[in-house]
């Protein structure tokens, strides 16, 4: 017998007529903005509301030393586009990478990656550094919203970013940048105006 | 007057039968017709903890057959009322059980829910360290364990909070279990002193003079430390308190 | 192996176990302050054990449905019925790709299978990269805990070890420091890797995707750069809808390390184009554990290692002396269910206060289960001798004449029999002079 037909064997495979509905009274919070920044540094990273005009500024400012900075996004900094390499691992110098999130979560100060123009998954935990863009007005309360919100997948990779790279695994001290980025910076845009694409 | 069926386990028959008079009393005092089944032994629960359901079966026949007639059956054990109340319904096939399961309590438990003690006339002018054995705590709902994300209530507290004079110290660590287990205290000795040493010390290091609970299987263990290690705190049981039979 | 010698050994060190407790104590404290937050969460548990209570009711349905969606985006999925079964798979895939190097991110899954050691044996390069994990496969050792894989080491021990494997300067010891060297030695590998291989934390049916939370981001890492992505994941991993992620990624965390969320909580729907995506689905006697009544919600286990964290016994023992992949409460019923006959002695290094129940995520009752072994083992198992102690013991109980004269002989005995101790450290009890039994004769009865 195949092995498949050994597991099934012992399981029991008729459709369920129905399926328990979540039903929880979740925690909503008053200035959802706020939480999601208290929660944010919590995670060890930085939030700063700023208006869409003053990014450049603001990279430039929290980020003056990175050389090779890599996004699919055009500013007016230099910058690769990661969409240009051909191979992820070309991407191992980058100290700065910056990325758009989809919207953000109070409870916990994480944000949804869901970028369908970006090539290389790599560049969100191969960069040294990270620096995140976000539409203010998306953060939603808590996870039940987030997934109510993505309902599907449309990427073959998306993920949740809340903070640096961590790790406590030597004698419970926190140390911040295990394998991925060693800071996160999120940029909360207060005006609402769509990024450019390098890539066509 | 209402009639109450007195449990006595037998540790506390022979090595703390001062707890078992301080149970009397206290309810004697609070007007109850108090009687004590003179051929009652043991609930069963060191059998059933350890797998022995023949033996447990045996003597829960026993308590069923001795108690089912009272309104009332309280015991100053936690560990052997949860047992009883918990266990009993899926160890033995009795009509009766479900009665004993809706008039067995722990004193505490007793003294909290039924006859809703509001006041004492008993003073105890000490530092005295809350120990909260685990079945109690957990299986009896005498209070609301830490672990959990309701606020703290315990029924056992409230209780030796209606004392005059006494002072109930903090603790780093409010219910983790003393390390008796029963028969855990033989298998593994090693870790169940060591559990017992590390509770003895979280009462010592808040000046605590005695370590009060609801449990003397719990207490016994920890007084057995503590006169290995001559060690300056008092063990009691809650009851002995109440009942100001303990000075 | 006998928990109880293990851990007698362990507690000679006292300041070495003293500060392991504390350790692990510190996590389960963290743990209380993320879940107190929420005033939801006690229902939060409710709904994820009754989640996974109706997944594991329909697992052949959802089962089915997963590897229908994952296919057909493009995922390969591979079935094996035991551990040997999932080693040869993951060869065979590691083979075709003509691999030679693999990361892996964590899985306890594949520790239960001693996937490393038969990939080596192979002449197939493994390295795990979560920090912990990589800690221990250099000492060659086991992790100790299925979440803090390094939790019994100190600091200087890993220092020594760095020098020795990674070129560390000698005796730095600064965690700082050391994670960096670790980060820089291990990101080598992350490039160089052909293959990587991954846990599953989560396995949605309704869109045959598999979610991997971790911290590091050495799951996403590995997967971004290698061609090919093996993930391992024993059949309970299912759950029915990306909603009822809601529910599982507010309770892990939290419960795991006191963190809201993990840094990173990755959904892995497809192959990225031009390199494979395989999924082993491993039963190893899991199909087994489902037809078991007492025993079934174990599989709801969600790895987060609280009852770990929580239990007095794991911290004051360690996990080396928990002879099974995993350690602590919940290891203690794996194991049982694996093999009851050599494992009881688990099911007997508790004391059943019941915390790991309480802090439990998927509300599995812990430690009802241990007793449920514990009488499996006797009724099977037990000794003559102990069988003997306890008939005797029965005997003196339910025989007031006995039990009388055994009082009698206790308290006459005592000013010898008391040295004999109750363990090292703690003096028999005391008898009294007259039993309440005597007391009420004399005094009260009517």
């Amino acid at each position: 017998m195949r092995s498949k037909d050994l597991i099934f064997k012992n399981l029991n495979s008729k459709k369920p007529t129905k399926k328990p509905i979540v039903a929880i009274k979740d925690t909503r919070y008053e200035n959802r903005v706020e939480t999601f920044l208290q929660n944010l540094k919590k995670s060890g990273a930085n939030g700063y509301e700023i208006k869409h005009s003053l990014i450049e500024d603001k990279i430039q400012k929290l980020y003056p030393d990175a050389k090779n900075i890599a996004s699919i996004y055009e500013f007016g900094i230099k910058t690769i586009d990661p969409n240009t390499l051909n191979t992820p691992h070309e991407l191992k110098d980058i100290d700065l990478a910056i990325i758009k999130a989809e919207f953000g979560v109070a409870e916990n100060g994480a944000v949804y990656i869901n970028e369908k123009n970006n090539l290389h998954q790599a560049i969100y935990t191969i960069s040294k550094n990270l620096i995140i863009l976000l539409d203010k007005k998306s953060i939603l309360d808590n996870m039940h919203q987030a997934y109510e919100k993505i309902s599907s997948f449309r990427q073959s990779n998306t993920l949740f970013i809340s903070g640096p790279s961590k790790t406590a695994d030597i004698e419970q001290t926190l140390v911040i940048g295990a394998h991925g980025a060693k800071s996160v910076c999120v940029l909360l845009i207060s005006d609402n105006e769509s990024l450019k694409l390098i890539y066509n | 007057m209402k009639k109450v069926g007195l449990f006595i386990p037998c540790y506390i028959d022979t090595i703390y039968p001062n707890v078992a008079e301080a149970t009397y009393k206290l309810l004697t005092d609070l007007g109850f017709d108090v009687e004590y089944p003179l051929d009652q032994s043991c609930c069963g629960q060191p059998f059933l903890n350890s797998g022995y359901e023949d033996e447990a079966k045996s003597l829960a026949k026993k308590f069923i057959d001795l108690f089912s007639k009272y309104e009332y059956i309280v015991a100053p054990s936690a560990s052997c009322v949860s047992t009883i109340k918990n266990r009993y319904k899926d160890l033995i096939d009795d009509d009766r059980v479900s009665k004993i399961e809706k008039s067995i309590f722990e004193i505490c438990e007793f003294l909290h829910d039924e006859v809703r003690l509001e006041s004492i006339d008993v003073s105890f002018p000490y530092r005295v360290g809350f120990h909260q054995s685990c079945h109690g705590l957990r299986e009896l709902n005498l209070g609301v364990s830490s672990e959990l994300s309701k606020p703290y209530y315990s029924k056992a507290r409230s209780l030796l909070e209606l004392v005059k004079d006494i002072k109930i110290v903090d603790l780093k660590r409010a219910d983790e279990c003393c390390g008796f287990g029963g028969t855990f205290s033989i298998k593994e000795p090693e870790i169940s002193i060591q559990m017992g040493k590390d509770r003895i010390e979280d009462h010592l290091s808040s000046n605590a003079e005695y370590i009060v609970g609801y449990d003397s299987s719990c207490l016994m263990h920890m007084q057995g430390i503590i006169d290995h290690d001559k060690l300056k705190i008092k063990t009691a049981h809650i009851v002995e308190i109440l009942s100001g039979m303990i000075k | 192996m006998n928990h109880q010698k293990i851990s007698k050994e362990f507690l000679k060190d006292k300041e070495y176990a003293s500060w392991h407790d504390k350790a692990l104590w510190y996590v389960r404290e963290k743990r209380d302050q993320a879940t107190k937050v929420l005033g939801e969460y006690e229902d939060l548990r409710e709904e994820a054990k009754r989640i996974k209570e109706h997944t594991i009711e329909h697992l052949g349905y959802y089962l089915e449905e997963f590897e229908k969606n994952a296919t057909k985006n493009g995922i390969k999925i591979h079935y094996a019925k035991d551990s040997y079964e999932h080693n040869k798979i993951a060869y065979q895939i590691i083979k075709d790709a003509n691999a030679k190097k693999v990361v892996k991110s964590k899985s306890m899954l594949t520790e239960e299978c001693g996937l490393n050691h038969y990939l080596e044996n192979l002449g197939i390069e493994v390295i795990d990269t979560d920090l912990g994990e990589r800690i221990v496969q250099l000492r060659g050792e086991a992790p100790t805990h299925i979440v803090l894989p390094a939790i019994h080491l100190k600091k200087e021990q890993i220092a020594k070890l760095f020098e020795e494997k990674l070129g560390a300067k000698k005796g730095k010891s600064d965690p700082k420091y050391l994670t960096n060297l670790a980060r820089e030695s291990l990101r080598e590998k992350f490039l160089e890797a052909d293959v990587a291989m991954t846990g599953v934390n989560f396995a949605i049916s309704q869109s045959g995707s598999i979610v991997v939370c971790t911290n590091e981001g050495n799951a996403d890492l590995g997967v971004s750069l290698a061609k090919v992505h093996i993930a391992s994941m024993g059949i309970e991993k299912v759950i029915p809808t990306i909603s009822d992620l809601g529910v599982f990624t507010r309770l892990l965390a939290r419960s795991a390390t006191g963190q809201a969320i993990t840094t990173y909580t990755s959904h892995f729907n497809a192959p990225q184009k031009g390199k494979e995506f395989h999924i082993i689905i491993v039963d190893n006697g899991r199909s087994k554990i489902i037809k078991d009544k007492t025993h079934k919600n174990s599989l709801h286990c969600i790895r987060c290692g609280a009852c770990l964290n929580t239990c007095p016994i794991y911290r004051r023992s360690g996990g080396k002396s928990y002879s099974y992949t995993i350690p602590g409460p919940i290891g203690s019923i794996l194991a049982n269910t694996k093999d009851n006959k050599n494992q009881a002695d688990l099911a007997f290094a508790s004391t059943l206060c019941g915390s790991c129940t309480d802090v439990c995520p998927v509300k599995i009752d812990i430690h009802s289960q241990l007793l449920s072994f514990r009488k499996e083992y006797i009724s099977s198992h037990e000794s003559w001798y102990k069988k003997i102690f306890y008939k005797l013991l029965y005997k003196i109980l339910s025989n007031q004449r006995l039990y009388t004269i055994f009082l009698k002989l206790y308290y006459h005995l005592y000013p010898l029999i008391k040295y004999i101790g109750w363990g090292e450290g703690r003096d028999i009890p005391k008898p009294a002079k007259k039993s309440f039994k005597e007391i009420y004769r004399s005094r009260y009865e009517k």
